[in-house]
Protein backbone atom coordinates (compact mmCIF):
# COMPACT_ATOMS: atom_id res chain seq x y z
CA UNK A 1 0.00 0.00 0.00
CA UNK A 2 1.55 3.28 -1.05
CA UNK A 3 2.38 5.97 1.84
CA UNK A 4 2.92 8.69 -1.09
CA UNK A 5 -0.94 10.24 -0.01
CA UNK A 6 -1.11 14.34 -1.46
CA UNK A 7 -2.49 17.12 0.68
CA UNK A 8 -5.67 16.70 -0.14
CA UNK A 9 -5.83 13.07 0.47
CA UNK A 10 -4.65 13.46 4.12
CA UNK A 11 -7.09 16.14 4.56
CA UNK A 12 -9.89 13.77 3.39
CA UNK A 13 -8.02 11.18 5.80
CA UNK A 14 -8.13 13.39 8.35
CA UNK A 15 -12.05 14.01 8.45
CA UNK A 16 -12.54 10.76 8.06
CA UNK A 17 -10.85 9.99 11.01
CA UNK A 18 -12.99 12.24 12.90
CA UNK A 19 -16.02 10.96 11.51
CA UNK A 20 -16.91 8.08 9.32
CA UNK A 21 -19.69 7.44 6.86
CA UNK A 22 -19.94 10.55 5.05
CA UNK A 23 -20.41 11.09 1.28
CA UNK A 24 -18.61 13.67 -0.95
CA UNK A 25 -20.83 16.55 -0.50
CA UNK A 26 -21.07 16.34 3.49
CA UNK A 27 -17.24 15.77 3.32
CA UNK A 28 -16.65 19.17 1.53
CA UNK A 29 -18.29 20.56 4.43
CA UNK A 30 -15.97 18.98 7.00
CA UNK A 31 -12.92 20.14 5.45
CA UNK A 32 -11.51 23.39 6.58
CA UNK A 33 -9.30 25.62 5.27
CA UNK A 34 -9.01 29.17 3.43
CA UNK A 35 -9.48 27.49 -0.26
CA UNK A 36 -11.89 24.45 0.31
CA UNK A 37 -11.59 22.37 -2.67
CA UNK A 38 -14.47 21.75 -5.20
CA UNK A 39 -17.12 19.02 -4.81
CA UNK A 40 -15.66 16.75 -8.11
CA UNK A 41 -12.45 17.86 -6.58
CA UNK A 42 -13.19 16.40 -3.10
CA UNK A 43 -14.93 12.90 -5.12
CA UNK A 44 -11.64 12.73 -6.88
CA UNK A 45 -9.47 12.73 -4.13
CA UNK A 46 -12.08 10.17 -2.34
CA UNK A 47 -11.80 7.70 -5.22
CA UNK A 48 -8.01 7.71 -5.57
CA UNK A 49 -7.92 6.96 -1.84
CA UNK A 50 -10.98 4.02 -2.49
CA UNK A 51 -8.17 2.83 -4.99
CA UNK A 52 -5.52 2.97 -3.05
CA UNK A 53 -7.35 1.15 -0.22
CA UNK A 54 -7.24 3.64 2.12
CA UNK A 55 -11.28 3.62 1.88
CA UNK A 56 -14.15 1.76 1.60
CA UNK A 57 -17.84 2.93 0.53
CA UNK A 58 -21.27 1.54 0.92
CA UNK A 59 -23.73 2.68 -1.50
CA UNK A 60 -26.19 4.76 0.01
CA UNK A 61 -29.21 5.84 -2.59
CA UNK A 62 -27.72 7.95 -5.21
CA UNK A 63 -24.60 8.21 -3.49
CA UNK A 64 -21.79 6.65 -1.94
CA UNK A 65 -20.19 7.27 1.82
CA UNK A 66 -16.81 6.76 2.82
CA UNK A 67 -15.42 5.60 5.68
CA UNK A 68 -11.79 4.79 6.74
CA UNK A 69 -9.66 1.25 6.36
CA UNK A 70 -6.64 2.84 7.82
CA UNK A 71 -5.83 4.17 11.29
CA UNK A 72 -4.28 7.35 11.88
CA UNK A 73 -1.54 5.19 13.76
CA UNK A 74 -1.12 2.93 11.27
CA UNK A 75 -0.41 5.45 8.53
CA UNK A 76 1.82 7.50 10.49
CA UNK A 77 3.83 3.98 11.34
CA UNK A 78 4.15 3.22 7.40
CA UNK A 79 5.18 6.99 6.92
CA UNK A 80 7.88 6.04 9.77
CA UNK A 81 9.31 2.68 7.62
CA UNK A 82 9.05 4.86 4.45
CA UNK A 83 11.50 7.65 6.61
CA UNK A 84 13.88 4.92 8.13
CA UNK A 85 13.83 3.16 4.63
CA UNK A 86 14.90 6.75 3.21
CA UNK A 87 18.04 6.93 5.96
CA UNK A 88 19.47 3.93 5.30
CA UNK A 89 19.39 4.44 1.51
CA UNK A 90 21.18 7.52 2.13
CA UNK A 91 19.78 8.96 -1.03
CA UNK A 92 18.39 12.26 0.98
CA UNK A 93 21.30 12.33 3.66
CA UNK A 94 21.31 16.04 2.61
CA UNK A 95 17.55 16.88 3.72
CA UNK A 96 16.60 13.86 6.10
CA UNK A 97 19.18 12.82 8.89
CA UNK A 98 18.56 10.44 11.97
CA UNK A 99 19.90 11.45 15.40
CA UNK A 100 21.85 8.07 15.72
CA UNK A 101 22.42 5.51 12.70
CA UNK A 102 21.06 1.79 14.28
CA UNK A 103 23.83 -0.81 12.66
CA UNK A 104 22.76 -4.30 12.12
CA UNK A 105 25.80 -5.88 13.30
CA UNK A 106 25.76 -3.35 16.50
CA UNK A 107 24.71 -6.13 19.08
CA UNK A 108 23.65 -6.44 22.59
CA UNK A 109 27.05 -7.14 23.59
CA UNK A 110 28.61 -4.09 21.83
CA UNK A 111 26.14 -1.25 23.83
CA UNK A 112 26.48 -3.04 27.19
CA UNK A 113 30.34 -2.38 26.11
CA UNK A 114 29.77 0.99 25.69
CA UNK A 115 28.14 1.49 28.84
CA UNK A 116 30.73 -0.06 30.68
CA UNK A 117 33.01 2.11 28.89
CA UNK A 118 31.07 5.29 29.86
CA UNK A 119 30.66 3.78 33.38
CA UNK A 120 34.36 3.16 33.82
CA UNK A 121 34.74 6.93 32.61
CA UNK A 122 32.37 8.25 35.40
CA UNK A 123 34.18 6.23 38.05
CA UNK A 124 37.34 7.25 37.02
CA UNK A 125 36.31 11.41 37.14
CA UNK A 126 34.66 10.37 40.48
CA UNK A 127 31.14 10.84 39.63
CA UNK B 1 33.09 31.24 -29.06
CA UNK B 2 32.19 27.28 -29.22
CA UNK B 3 36.10 26.91 -29.45
CA UNK B 4 36.62 29.01 -26.22
CA UNK B 5 33.62 27.68 -24.24
CA UNK B 6 34.14 24.09 -25.29
CA UNK B 7 37.43 24.55 -24.40
CA UNK B 8 37.88 25.33 -21.65
CA UNK B 9 34.79 22.79 -20.05
CA UNK B 10 36.83 20.12 -21.76
CA UNK B 11 40.03 21.22 -19.79
CA UNK B 12 38.52 22.21 -16.52
CA UNK B 13 36.72 18.51 -16.29
CA UNK B 14 39.86 16.94 -17.08
CA UNK B 15 41.64 18.94 -14.40
CA UNK B 16 39.04 18.13 -12.24
CA UNK B 17 39.08 14.65 -13.17
CA UNK B 18 42.96 14.40 -12.29
CA UNK B 19 43.00 16.53 -9.51
CA UNK B 20 39.88 14.27 -8.00
CA UNK B 21 42.04 10.98 -8.74
CA UNK B 22 44.68 12.74 -7.04
CA UNK B 23 42.93 13.75 -3.87
CA UNK B 24 41.60 10.51 -3.44
CA UNK B 25 44.99 8.85 -3.84
CA UNK B 26 46.58 11.16 -1.03
CA UNK B 27 43.27 11.14 1.33
CA UNK B 28 43.81 7.63 3.19
CA UNK B 29 47.23 9.57 4.87
CA UNK B 30 45.49 12.28 5.56
CA UNK B 31 42.34 10.49 6.64
CA UNK B 32 44.01 9.92 10.44
CA UNK B 33 44.59 13.78 10.84
CA UNK B 34 41.51 14.72 10.19
CA UNK B 35 39.59 12.67 12.85
CA UNK B 36 42.21 13.37 15.42
CA UNK B 37 41.64 17.20 15.42
CA UNK B 38 38.50 18.82 16.38
CA UNK B 39 35.47 17.66 15.00
CA UNK B 40 33.97 21.20 14.05
CA UNK B 41 37.48 22.19 12.36
CA UNK B 42 37.93 18.34 10.99
CA UNK B 43 34.75 18.65 9.07
CA UNK B 44 35.46 22.30 7.27
CA UNK B 45 38.82 21.25 6.91
CA UNK B 46 37.68 18.20 5.03
CA UNK B 47 35.10 20.35 3.24
CA UNK B 48 37.71 22.82 2.47
CA UNK B 49 40.26 20.28 0.87
CA UNK B 50 37.42 18.29 -1.36
CA UNK B 51 36.84 21.78 -2.92
CA UNK B 52 40.14 21.59 -3.57
CA UNK B 53 40.08 19.49 -6.92
CA UNK B 54 36.70 21.80 -8.27
CA UNK B 55 37.82 25.35 -7.12
CA UNK B 56 41.12 24.50 -8.14
CA UNK B 57 40.52 23.44 -11.51
CA UNK B 58 38.12 26.58 -12.00
CA UNK B 59 41.25 28.51 -10.79
CA UNK B 60 43.98 26.62 -12.79
CA UNK B 61 41.23 26.64 -15.90
CA UNK B 62 40.47 30.33 -15.81
CA UNK B 63 44.10 31.11 -15.48
CA UNK B 64 44.95 29.11 -18.74
CA UNK B 65 42.54 30.78 -20.44
CA UNK B 66 44.16 34.48 -19.28
CA UNK B 67 46.12 34.80 -22.39
CA UNK B 68 48.11 38.27 -20.67
CA UNK B 69 49.17 36.27 -17.64
CA UNK B 70 50.73 33.70 -19.90
CA UNK B 71 54.33 35.71 -19.70
CA UNK B 72 53.86 35.51 -15.61
CA UNK B 73 52.81 31.72 -14.87
CA UNK B 74 53.14 30.07 -18.09
CA UNK B 75 57.47 29.68 -19.39
CA UNK B 76 57.96 31.29 -22.64
CA UNK B 77 57.38 29.11 -25.49
CA UNK B 78 55.82 29.77 -29.13
CA UNK B 79 53.30 27.60 -31.45
CA UNK B 80 54.42 29.54 -35.18
CA UNK B 81 53.39 33.49 -33.99
CA UNK B 82 54.90 33.91 -30.77
CA UNK B 83 51.93 35.90 -29.62
CA UNK B 84 49.81 35.46 -26.20
CA UNK B 85 47.73 32.33 -26.39
CA UNK B 86 45.57 29.80 -24.90
CA UNK B 87 45.32 26.28 -24.82
CA UNK B 88 42.14 26.44 -27.54
CA UNK B 89 40.42 23.51 -29.32
CA UNK B 90 39.76 23.71 -33.02
CA UNK B 91 37.89 20.62 -33.39
CA UNK B 92 34.34 21.75 -33.34
CA UNK B 93 33.04 18.54 -32.79
CA UNK B 94 35.88 18.41 -29.63
CA UNK B 95 34.58 21.84 -28.20
CA UNK B 96 30.91 20.86 -28.37
CA UNK B 97 31.64 17.51 -26.67
CA UNK B 98 33.24 19.53 -24.13
CA UNK B 99 30.49 21.79 -24.12
CA UNK B 100 27.95 19.14 -23.66
CA UNK B 101 29.78 17.53 -21.27
CA UNK B 102 29.84 20.41 -18.77
CA UNK B 103 26.23 20.59 -19.38
CA UNK B 104 25.35 17.08 -18.89
CA UNK B 105 27.28 17.22 -15.17
CA UNK B 106 25.33 20.81 -14.35
CA UNK B 107 21.81 19.41 -15.21
CA UNK B 108 22.11 16.23 -13.45
CA UNK B 109 22.97 17.64 -10.55
CA UNK B 110 20.05 20.11 -10.38
CA UNK B 111 17.59 16.93 -11.69
CA UNK B 112 19.37 15.10 -8.69
CA UNK B 113 19.40 17.55 -6.29
CA UNK B 114 15.44 18.91 -7.19
CA UNK B 115 14.38 15.13 -7.03
CA UNK B 116 15.74 14.87 -3.42
CA UNK B 117 14.33 18.31 -2.45
CA UNK B 118 11.27 18.11 -4.16
CA UNK B 119 10.54 14.31 -2.40
CA UNK B 120 11.70 15.91 1.12
CA UNK B 121 9.11 18.82 1.14
CA UNK B 122 6.20 16.67 -0.21
CA UNK B 123 7.61 14.36 3.28
CA UNK B 124 7.66 17.63 5.39
CA UNK B 125 3.98 18.96 4.24
CA UNK B 126 2.61 15.08 5.18
CA UNK B 127 4.27 14.73 8.15
CA UNK B 128 3.35 17.90 9.15
CA UNK B 129 -0.93 17.28 8.77
CA UNK B 130 -0.22 14.63 10.73
CA UNK B 131 1.91 15.46 13.95
CA UNK B 132 1.30 18.09 16.62
CA UNK B 133 3.86 20.92 17.46
CA UNK B 134 5.73 20.56 20.89
CA UNK B 135 8.36 22.53 22.42
CA UNK B 136 10.84 22.71 19.94
CA UNK B 137 10.21 19.50 17.76
CA UNK B 138 7.23 17.74 16.22
CA UNK B 139 5.75 14.83 18.09
CA UNK B 140 4.81 11.95 16.04
CA UNK B 141 1.87 9.86 17.30
CA UNK B 142 3.40 6.39 16.94
CA UNK B 143 4.50 2.82 18.04
CA UNK B 144 7.41 3.12 15.92
CA UNK B 145 10.47 4.56 17.95
CA UNK B 146 12.39 7.04 15.71
CA UNK B 147 14.07 10.65 16.13
CA UNK B 148 15.29 12.70 12.82
CA UNK B 149 15.45 15.91 11.21
CA UNK B 150 13.67 16.81 7.57
CA UNK B 151 14.11 20.30 5.75
CA UNK B 152 16.87 21.81 4.06
CA UNK B 153 17.00 25.69 5.03
CA UNK B 154 14.33 25.20 8.08
CA UNK B 155 15.05 21.50 9.56
CA UNK B 156 12.35 20.70 12.00
CA UNK B 157 13.27 17.86 14.65
CA UNK B 158 10.60 14.76 14.39
CA UNK B 159 10.40 12.41 17.75
CA UNK B 160 8.09 9.74 17.90
CA UNK B 161 5.69 8.94 20.83
CA UNK B 162 7.28 5.57 21.32
CA UNK B 163 10.50 7.19 21.84
CA UNK B 164 9.48 9.95 24.19
CA UNK B 165 8.25 7.45 26.12
CA UNK B 166 11.22 6.00 26.96
CA UNK B 167 13.35 8.14 26.88
CA UNK B 168 14.20 10.96 29.83
CA UNK B 169 14.03 14.83 29.81
CA UNK B 170 17.98 14.87 29.70
CA UNK B 171 17.86 13.07 26.51
CA UNK B 172 15.45 15.48 24.58
CA UNK B 173 17.37 18.16 26.04
CA UNK B 174 20.36 16.86 24.25
CA UNK B 175 18.81 15.35 21.04
CA UNK B 176 17.67 18.99 20.54
CA UNK B 177 20.67 20.90 21.42
CA UNK B 178 22.38 18.36 18.90
CA UNK B 179 19.89 19.08 16.20
CA UNK B 180 20.19 22.56 16.83
CA UNK B 181 23.82 22.91 15.93
CA UNK B 182 23.07 20.82 13.02
CA UNK B 183 20.69 23.61 11.71
CA UNK B 184 23.25 26.39 12.42
CA UNK B 185 26.24 24.82 11.39
CA UNK B 186 24.50 24.26 7.82
CA UNK B 187 25.56 20.39 7.87
CA UNK B 188 22.87 19.63 5.28
CA UNK B 189 24.58 22.35 2.77
CA UNK B 190 28.14 20.73 3.74
CA UNK B 191 27.20 17.21 3.32
CA UNK B 192 25.45 18.39 -0.41
CA UNK B 193 28.48 20.19 -1.42
CA UNK B 194 31.02 17.24 -0.42
CA UNK B 195 28.61 14.86 -2.27
CA UNK B 196 29.03 17.46 -5.35
CA UNK B 197 32.75 17.62 -5.00
CA UNK B 198 33.38 13.87 -4.70
CA UNK B 199 31.36 13.24 -7.98
CA UNK B 200 34.74 12.66 -9.88
CA UNK B 201 35.79 9.93 -7.60
CA UNK B 202 34.75 6.51 -7.78
CA UNK B 203 32.30 4.84 -5.85
CA UNK B 204 34.01 3.28 -3.15
CA UNK B 205 35.80 6.32 -2.77
CA UNK B 206 32.87 8.57 -2.35
CA UNK B 207 31.20 6.42 -0.03
CA UNK B 208 34.27 7.13 2.06
CA UNK B 209 34.69 10.50 1.96
CA UNK B 210 30.77 10.76 2.60
CA UNK B 211 31.09 8.69 6.01
CA UNK B 212 34.16 10.69 7.58
CA UNK B 213 31.98 14.14 6.52
CA UNK B 214 28.58 12.81 8.48
CA UNK B 215 30.80 11.24 11.43
CA UNK B 216 32.76 14.38 11.82
CA UNK B 217 29.22 17.06 11.52
CA UNK B 218 27.36 13.87 14.08
CA UNK B 219 30.88 14.56 16.37
CA UNK B 220 30.39 18.55 15.77
CA UNK B 221 27.17 18.66 16.99
CA UNK B 222 27.44 15.94 19.88
CA UNK B 223 30.44 18.29 21.11
CA UNK B 224 27.95 21.58 21.42
CA UNK B 225 25.70 19.19 22.86
CA UNK B 226 28.42 18.73 25.43
CA UNK B 227 29.04 22.62 25.96
CA UNK B 228 25.28 22.22 27.79
CA UNK B 229 25.18 18.66 29.20
CA UNK B 230 28.10 17.14 30.24
CA UNK B 231 30.27 14.82 27.61
CA UNK B 232 29.07 11.63 29.35
CA UNK B 233 25.41 12.69 29.30
CA UNK B 234 25.35 13.03 25.86
CA UNK B 235 27.26 9.76 25.20
CA UNK B 236 24.48 8.11 27.39
CA UNK B 237 22.09 9.44 25.73
CA UNK B 238 23.66 7.90 22.31
CA UNK B 239 23.91 4.51 23.56
CA UNK B 240 20.38 4.49 25.07
CA UNK B 241 18.31 5.74 22.25
CA UNK B 242 20.61 3.70 19.96
CA UNK B 243 19.14 0.94 22.03
CA UNK B 244 15.92 1.87 21.72
CA UNK B 245 15.94 1.77 17.93
CA UNK B 246 18.34 -1.56 18.23
CA UNK B 247 15.24 -2.77 19.85
CA UNK B 248 12.99 -2.43 17.16
CA UNK B 249 15.71 -3.23 14.08
CA UNK B 250 14.08 -6.62 13.93
CA UNK B 251 11.18 -4.60 12.54
CA UNK B 252 13.23 -3.26 10.14
CA UNK B 253 15.74 -5.60 9.51
CA UNK B 254 16.19 -5.67 6.16
CA UNK B 255 16.72 -2.12 6.47
CA UNK B 256 19.36 -1.92 8.65
CA UNK B 257 21.57 -4.82 7.20
CA UNK B 258 24.08 -2.27 5.55
CA UNK B 259 24.84 -0.11 8.16
CA UNK B 260 27.72 1.05 9.24
CA UNK B 261 28.32 -0.16 12.95
CA UNK B 262 31.30 2.37 13.81
CA UNK B 263 29.28 5.43 13.62
CA UNK B 264 27.99 5.10 17.34
CA UNK B 265 30.84 3.51 18.79
CA UNK B 266 33.49 6.89 17.33
CA UNK B 267 30.95 8.99 18.68
CA UNK B 268 31.06 7.40 21.81
CA UNK B 269 34.79 7.70 22.40
CA UNK B 270 35.34 11.06 21.09
CA UNK B 271 33.30 12.57 23.60
CA UNK B 272 34.74 10.65 26.55
CA UNK B 273 38.19 11.82 25.12
CA UNK B 274 36.64 15.43 24.00
CA UNK B 275 39.66 16.91 25.65
CA UNK B 276 42.05 15.57 23.30
CA UNK B 277 40.32 16.73 19.92
CA UNK B 278 42.09 20.43 19.74
CA UNK B 279 41.90 22.57 16.94
CA UNK B 280 44.67 23.67 14.66
CA UNK B 281 46.16 26.62 15.55
CA UNK B 282 46.09 29.55 13.20
CA UNK B 283 49.56 29.76 12.30
CA UNK B 284 49.26 26.10 11.27
CA UNK B 285 46.07 26.64 8.78
CA UNK B 286 48.11 29.67 7.18
CA UNK B 287 51.08 27.41 6.22
CA UNK B 288 48.49 25.06 4.87
CA UNK B 289 47.37 28.18 2.51
CA UNK B 290 50.26 29.22 1.88
CA UNK B 291 51.47 25.90 0.46
CA UNK B 292 48.48 25.64 -1.59
CA UNK B 293 49.06 28.13 -3.19
CA UNK B 294 52.67 27.98 -4.13
CA UNK B 295 51.43 24.30 -5.23
CA UNK B 296 49.05 26.08 -7.31
CA UNK B 297 51.65 28.45 -8.34
CA UNK B 298 53.84 25.59 -9.43
CA UNK B 299 51.42 23.99 -11.01
CA UNK B 300 50.24 26.28 -14.11
CA UNK B 301 52.99 25.86 -16.11
CA UNK B 302 53.43 22.10 -16.36
CA UNK B 303 49.23 22.13 -16.78
CA UNK B 304 49.00 24.56 -19.55
CA UNK B 305 52.12 22.65 -21.58
CA UNK B 306 50.22 19.16 -20.55
CA UNK B 307 46.46 20.44 -21.55
CA UNK B 308 48.22 21.68 -24.94
CA UNK B 309 49.13 18.29 -25.29
CA UNK B 310 46.26 16.39 -24.13
CA UNK B 311 44.26 18.92 -27.29
CA UNK B 312 47.07 18.02 -30.07
CA UNK B 313 46.70 14.30 -28.94
CA UNK B 314 42.69 14.40 -28.81
CA UNK B 315 42.71 16.15 -31.84
CA UNK B 316 44.76 13.97 -33.86
CA UNK B 317 42.95 10.64 -32.70
CA UNK B 318 39.49 12.73 -33.37
CA UNK B 319 41.05 13.14 -37.36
Amino acid sequence: MPTNLGELELQVMQVLWQQSHLDAKKFREGLQGVRVPSLSTVQSALERLHRKDYVARLKQGHAFTYHATVSRGNLLGRMMGEVIQLLHDGKMETILSSFVQVASDMDEVSLDRLEQLIQRHKNQDGE
Amino acid sequence: MLSLAGSFSLVWLLIWLVLSCLFGLIYPLLRNGFRRIHPGQGSVLLLYFWSGPVILSLVTTLLLFIAPLEGVVVSDHCHGDCGDHVPLINSPWLAGTGLALLVIVVVALAIHFSAALFRGIKMRRRLKMLTTPDKGFQRVNTGVAAVFTLGWWRPEVYVSSALLSHCQEQDLSVILAHEKAHLMRRDNLALLLVRVFTLMLPRRWQSDVLADMHLLCEQACDFVSARRHKPVQVAETLVRIGRLLKSQSSRYEALTSHFDGSDLELRVQALLDISQRKRLANWQLGMLLGLTAILLYCALSPLHHGVEWLIELLETYGS
